[in-house]
């Protein structure tokens, strides 16, 4: 009787063990493929949950490469056969034919453009290229920036943005460029566009949903580390966000750290291109009102929420407002999105602005200071 | 030997300065080696384990999220079960066509091979020291099993 017992009871450990090994939620294993497009990695990281995983993550490998092929094919700058690349060659006021991705892109851009009061602007192109930042060559020196009265012509380019039209007739798409050139030593110059950077964010939103369709619940991707959408880690807890203190790039140590699940997110910063003369830093983010780099104190911006197409644009138009207009922008128009920045007091002394509660945001580094607190989830900034 | 030269070999020294030149190389040799390989090993904690079989990653731990992924399914004639697991121990088994191998791993940090089916005289992988940092290394030869120290696997934190 006594070995009876004794033999009911280890079966019945071991049961449990099983039982708890099985509801702990943690995935068997992890997945991952990695792609290389418009000179950007992107990886599609996946939990298995099924036992056809195997199957269904070739097929969502095959489409993503796919959704990102497409993207390269429609958006490019320098492609001769892209949308972009046709409309940016066009002469003024021409009607373009473009592809389905780039007339959605181009929406989402026009929009965001209104939202954001022209402060997100892809048509600052010339600007870009005119600061070295078309992955030609940095200025050196003060001589080697851009004119003044250039940057001007430039601006009064971009700043027609707005009038780009979009039409959609029997299944084709088309973009008019706006009736307007500049002339800069004799050479005839019309708009030209950028979708690179919000283009990664619409890549991202069509993969998160391909992760969604084929029924995958953890694993994240990530395009560029400016771009991401997320699902869960594990049945019962998300990621830890951490975005990257910008002068700390050696060491990557992050700022701060906020768990994330089930959401896109999106990131801009002026530590990754950037380049700095007589002690000013020049970086790959533009400012629409000055055509120059943006100079507005703000380090960092990461929206996380909605989609990361609308959230790309948002990032760069932020960097763009400067402290005070960003936070009245976000107080007013991204109430449902979580929002962080980082900015530089001066050498070594940094602060962070965000609308996260405390209890769901923590401050990583001795270095940051939270500026502001929160009343009725808005930004209240300090004296 | 004639005594003539019996009488020579008596009266030379002991160590010629050729000699005393190479044997003071050969330690030198061996000193530098011998520092290199101890001030090079990465004795950090460990943070990860990864399971080959005949060189296919067919298991791996991550100690920090305490996930572990196996892949035996990609492999003919080779299973990875896990056999108890609490949350201090994972006990797997491995079982090739060569024979199986139990590995228990620490959930504090480390791990070792608890058994294997191999001849009672050799089992070198079971007398293997546990491996507790990420210089460590465990070998079964005769089922062609390794189990290596990884960092590679991702935990749940993402720096952007």
């Amino acid at each position: 009787m006594k070995k009876k017992i004794m033999a009911f009871l280890t079966l019945s450990a071991i049961a449990a063990t099983f039982a708890l090994g099985a509801c702990n939620g943690t995935p068997e294993w992890e997945i991952r493929k990695f792609y290389n497009v418009m000179n950007t990695g992107a990886s599609l990281v996946i939990f298995k949950d099924g036992k056809d995983g195997n199957k269904r993550f070739e097929k969502l490998c095959n489409q993503t490469e796919g959704v990102l092929r497409n993207l390269d094919n429609s958006l490019s700058v320098t492609a001769e056969t892209s949308s972009i690349y046709k409309f940016n060659v066009a002469s003024a006021g021409e009607s373009v034919e473009i592809d389905k991705t780039a007339y959605e892109v181009l929406t989402v851009a026009k929009t965001v453009y209104q939202t954001t009061e022209g402060y997100y602007n892809p048509a600052v192109y010339y600007n870009v290229q005119a600061f070295g930042f078309d992955g030609g060559n940095y200025p050196k020196t003060a001589d080697g920036l851009p004119k003044d009265e250039d940057i001007a012509k430039y601006n009064g380019l971009s700043a027609r943005f707005e009038e780009v039209e979009l039409k959609e007739q029997d299944g084709r798409y088309y973009a008019v460029k706006p009736d307007f050139s500049v002339n800069i030593d004799g050479k005839t110059y019309s708009m030209k566009i950028d979708l690179g950077g919000i283009g990664k964010g619409y890549a991202v939103d069509k993969v998160d949903a391909l992760i969604e369709s084929y029924g995958f619940k953890y694993g994240y991707f990530d395009f560029g580390s400016s771009s991401l959408s997320f699902k869960a880690f594990n049945e019962s807890r998300g990621w830890d966000l951490q975005p990257v203190n910008a002068r700390d790039q050696l060491k990557k140590g992050a700022y701060a750290k906020v768990t994330v699940s089930n959401t896109c997110v999106s990131t801009s910063g002026d530590y990754e291109q950037f380049y700095i003369i007589d002690g000013t830093r020049y970086c790959h983010v533009f400012n629409p009102a000055t055509g120059k780099p943006v100079q507005t104190g703000i380090m960092t911006a990461t929206v996380i929420g909605g989609t990361a197409t609308e959230n790309d644009a948002l990032t760069t138009a932020l960097m763009a407002m400067g402290k005070e207009n960003a936070v009245k922008f976000i107080n007013e128009k991204l109430p449902d999105r979580q929002v962080i920045m980082s900015l530089e007091l001066s050498a070594g002394k940094y602060a962070i602005i965000t609308n996260i509660p405390a209890d769901k945001f923590t401050v990583l580094s001795d270095n940051f200071t939270v500026l502001n607190t929160l009343k009725d989830g808005k930004i209240v900034l300090g004296e | 030997m004639s005594l003539k030269k019996v009488g020579e070999v008596k009266k030379d020294k002991g160590f010629k300065i050729w000699d005393l030149a190479i044997y003071g190389a050969i330690s030198a040799i061996v000193a530098v080696l011998f520092i290199a390989i101890f001030t090079t090993a990465d004795m950090s904690p460990l943070n990860g384990i990864k399971i080959y079989s005949e060189n296919n990653l067919i298991f791996e731990y991550d100690f920090k999220a305490d996930i572990y992924k196996k892949y035996d399914d990609e492999f003919q004639g080779v299973t990875v079960a896990v056999i108890a697991e609490n949350k201090d121990t994972l006990e797997i088994n491995i079982t090739t066509k060569s024979g199986y191998n139990t590995v228990q791993i620490a959930k504090s940090g480390s791990v070792k091979i608890k058994d294997a089916d191999c001849s009672k005289f050799r089992k070198d992988c079971v007398y293997s020291p546990a491996i507790t940092n990420n210089g460590g290394f465990i070998d079964c030869l005769p089922h062609g099993l390794q189990i290596k120290t990884d960092n590679f696997i991702p935990n749940p934190s993402i720096i952007i």
